[in-house]
């Protein structure tokens, strides 16, 4: 029996009436979740109290943080010093505070303390957590944190090509499609040619123990090492002339500077990233909030492609193995006809990830942007206030209050409009109550907004120096994989 | 107001489409990364901005005399913003209605496609209408098939009509009928596929709407607050949007109010107006926000 329960903060019944502590049990996540509430409701804290509580059950988080926000997490200080505030005291102050920066750090840490002890935190919980977590930012594109080598799966052989050849097919079909959208081509692997062509290129290289980077594939372009692709000749299939035009393209891609970026640094493997180190329980937040929308769309893209890989590789499970969390996916979730990069696999994580043990939860302030398919395998609900009628009616068609009648759907909807900021209508599929008041708990992460790329690598200097934790450097030499270097080895 | 003005109904509707069409362009100049999120009830918020109008122009030449670098033509577009986003909402949620039941009208045609390929059988069978033709009919299945058989049917009858004299228990009547089923099943069967993207296109079209409409509205409250310090009237000449005791402490981070040519006497210093906004005075920040005995509902 799963006893592992998150203690995300207290309820109330709907009336706001007496309550008491709120605690999740971890397994009803394996049906994912979805938050959803306007500007200033408190998503962003509730996600955090959410990775925060499933770290403390040892359960490894994967974040995708669009807004920036996310990387907070480094900043759950094992004190209440008012000391451990005073780097950020500036960017908390107003802009027109002409206090001294420790006065101000004093007055913050205060606040923690007081907002942490009403949820019976102190010092021994924030240690304890601070030293059974390891938090790892990567920004693919960026040095801010660690950089992401995004077509690993193309360029560096993986030993899956041994003990799982389906799932290493499937990652090194996602960077394909990567490169070709890049490339402006059609990325389909079902019906793109390049696509196809590509593929067998690569995979025999791969097949064959050697890497398959893009100038090796150039190459093959050139002076194809196979005549037939399929049932027929590969000039055919694809004629001298559009490999040369392919070839070309991909030389243009691999000589620009902004590309060099992209094929630098960890290695994009979620098994590893999600496995617990000397003790540590991971959390991954993957930042893309310092690119533009069509590169993140593509980055999460493969991301998510070989998350859903990672996950079909995993033995079935009831309990909630690891999850992911995906902070404003507005945009990434679309309903039909838009199609995103990444919808295809978090729609397959959202049908199919319960079954491995692997959580999903998605927080939006536009539940109108939602596929209907995600909203309708979401087993928890948190709202918050929503003040558009049309966001209103889309979440309680969502929920499918259709049996319980109008008059609780029309009683909802009133309660959504009229909700204080950081509590949430949240509603339980596993839990016989029906929809309870929520409110999230203090995070135990000093939250400091949305982080710079400045702010994140200062972050995780002093993450790293004051939890002993090695350094992973991307170094994007030769090989481009990361390289791990202890604190007490500098 | 005159009888003429209250009994007046031409009017409204005109000044809302026309100030949405004027304002178009400018709102499609609005760059994607500076939208705003929809956060309010936009009927709300256009009926208190509109009752508000007439109390904000009465401090008009108040500002041109105090704040004479003051975008005076962004405060006189207010009135125009607020019509304009008004009338885009209107449009969002036009789209946003679901469409005539695609289930109720292919019940209906299924019932008359019954009637006719049963009437039909038997014109066949007396050799009166091409009886290979019945058999090229697509099936009951799939909406589109519906209406394709539906007009087929409608069409193989009247081409011979005139010949059937009183051979026939079926009326013109039913043929139109039956081509009206077929042709509203087509249209509900693309609305439902476009709808997706229609709404896209009208919610977009608000938020831009929106942006224009909140980021106008904030500069006329900014303002207001500015002039009004000492009588703290702000709320009674433009209301908050967002309800009394809401406001967030973050805006103290909005844009620095408009510098006034000449500092007015009776007035605040723009450093008092930020200072008192940024620290609240304990006025509008909500009391033990997170705590455990915070309350959950506003305005309790």
């Amino acid at each position: 029996m799963d006893r592992q329960s998150l203690h995300l903060g207290a309820w109330r019944p709907l009336d706001g009436s007496k309550g008491g502590p709120f605690r999740l049990p971890a397994h009803h996540l394996v049906t994912h979740g979805v938050v959803v509430g306007a500007t200033g409701s408190g998503k962003t804290g509730l996600l955090m109290v959410l990775v925060e509580e499933a770290l403390r059950e040892q359960i490894p988080v994967l974040v995708i943080d669009v807004k920036g926000d996310l990387p907070n997490l480094l900043l759950s200080f094992p004190t209440l010093a008012p000391s451990e505030l005073l780097p950020w005291a500036s960017a908390a102050a107003s802009a027109n505070d002409a206090r001294a920066h420790a006065a101000i750090a004093a007055e913050l840490a205060e606040e923690r303390r007081r907002g942490l002890a009403a949820w019976s935190i102190g010092e021994l919980e924030l240690a304890a957590f601070r030293a059974s977590t390891s938090v790892r930012v990567i920004t693919p594109g960026a040095s801010a944190g660690e950089l992401l080598h995004v077509l690993s799966s193309l360029e560096r052989r993986s030993d899956r090509w041994e003990h799982d050849p389906e799932s290493a097919r499937a990652a090194l079909s996602a960077a394909i499609s990567l490169v070709l959208r890049l490339l402006g081509r059609d990325p389909d692997p079902a019906k793109s040619r390049e696509h196809v062509l590509l593929s067998v290129l690569a995979e025999r290289r791969l097949l064959a123990g050697e890497s398959a980077d893009i100038g090796v594939l150039l190459e093959d372009l050139a002076r194809p090492p196979i005549t037939r692709i399929g049932a027929l000749e590969l000039e055919a299939f694809f004629p001298k002339r559009s490999r040369r035009d392919l070839a070309a393209s991909l030389n243009t891609l691999l000589a620009s500077p902004t590309f060099t970026s992209w094929r630098q640094g960890t290695t994009l493997d979620v098994g590893a990233w999600l496995t617990p180190q000397g003790g540590r329980t991971p959390a991954v937040v993957v930042s893309v909030a310092h690119l533009d929308d069509d590169e993140r769309a593509l980055v999460l893209g493969v991301l998510l492609e070989e998350v859903v890989t990672w996950v079909r590789s995993l033995p079935g499970s009831q309990r909630l193995r690891a999850l992911i969390v995906f902070d404003e996916v507005y945009g990434f979730l679309p309903p039909h006809p838009a199609n995103p990069p990444t919808k295809r696999p978090l729609v397959a994580l959202m049908k199919q990830a319960r079954a491995f043990g692997v959580g999903v939860v998605v927080a939006t302030q536009n539940p109108m942007d939602l596929d209907y398919r995600a909203l309708g395998n979401a087993g928890l609900w948190c709202l918050g206030r929503l003040q558009v009628d049309a966001d209103r009616a889309r979440v309680l068609d969502g929920l499918a209050l259709g049996d319980t009648g109008r008059d609780d759907a029309n009683e909802l909807a009133l309660t959504l409009q009229r909700l204080a900021p950081r509590w949430f209508v949240t509603r339980d599929a596993h839990a016989s109550e029906g929809a309870v008041l929520m409110q999230p708990r203090w995070a135990m992460s000093f939250m400091r907004g949305p982080m710079t790329r400045a702010e994140i690598r200062m972050a995780l200097g002093h993450h790293r120096s004051t939890n002993l934790e090695p350094e992973r450097e991307s170094t994007g030499a030769t090989n481009g994989q990361s390289q791990v270097r202890h604190p007490a080895q500098s | 107001m005159s009888q003429s003005n209250v009994t007046d109904v031409s009017g409204p509707v005109p000044r809302f489409r026309d100030a949405y069409q004027t304002l178009l362009e400018e709102m499609r100049a609005v760059q994607a990364d500076k939208l705003t999120i929809v956060n309010l009830d936009i009927p709300t918020a256009v009926t208190t901005v509109l009752g508000a109008l007439p109390q904000i122009r009465a401090i008009r030449a108040q500002v041109i005399a105090t704040m004479p670098q003051f975008d005076i033509a962004r405060f006189d577009k207010l009135e125009a913003y607020t019509l304009a986003v008004g009338y885009a909402n209107s449009l969002y949620l036009a789209a946003s209605q679901p469409s005539e039941s695609i289930e109720a009208l292919a019940e209906a045609g299924g019932t008359m496609r019954d009637l006719l390929v049963a009437e039909a059988t038997t014109l066949a069978q007396r050799r009166l209408i091409d009886g290979q033709r019945l058999k090229e009919l697509k099936g009951a299945n799939g909406y589109r098939n519906l209406a394709v058989d539906l007009f087929t049917l409608a069409a193989m009858v009247r081409e011979v009509w005139p010949t059937l004299g009183g051979k026939t228990t079926l009326q013109l009547s039913e043929l139109d009928q039956a081509e009206t089923l077929a042709d509203k099943l087509l249209t509900a069967v693309g609305q439902r596929e476009q709808g997706p993207a229609v709404i896209a296109t009208s919610a977009e079209n608000r938020q831009r709407a929106f942006t224009l409409f909140i980021s106008a509205y904030d500069n006329v409250r900014r303002v207001v607050t500015f002039l009004r310090w000492h009588e703290d009237d702000v709320d009674e000449i433009a209301p908050s949007l967002y309800g009394k005791g809401t406001r967030r402490k973050s805006h103290d981070t909005l844009p620095p109010l408009p510098a006034p040519a000449a500092k007015p006497a009776t007035s605040p210093s723009v450093e008092e107006v930020q200072a008192a906004i940024s620290t609240g005075n304990g006025k509008t920040a909500p009391v033990g926000v997170g705590l455990p005995d915070s309350e959950p509902f506003i305005g309790r």
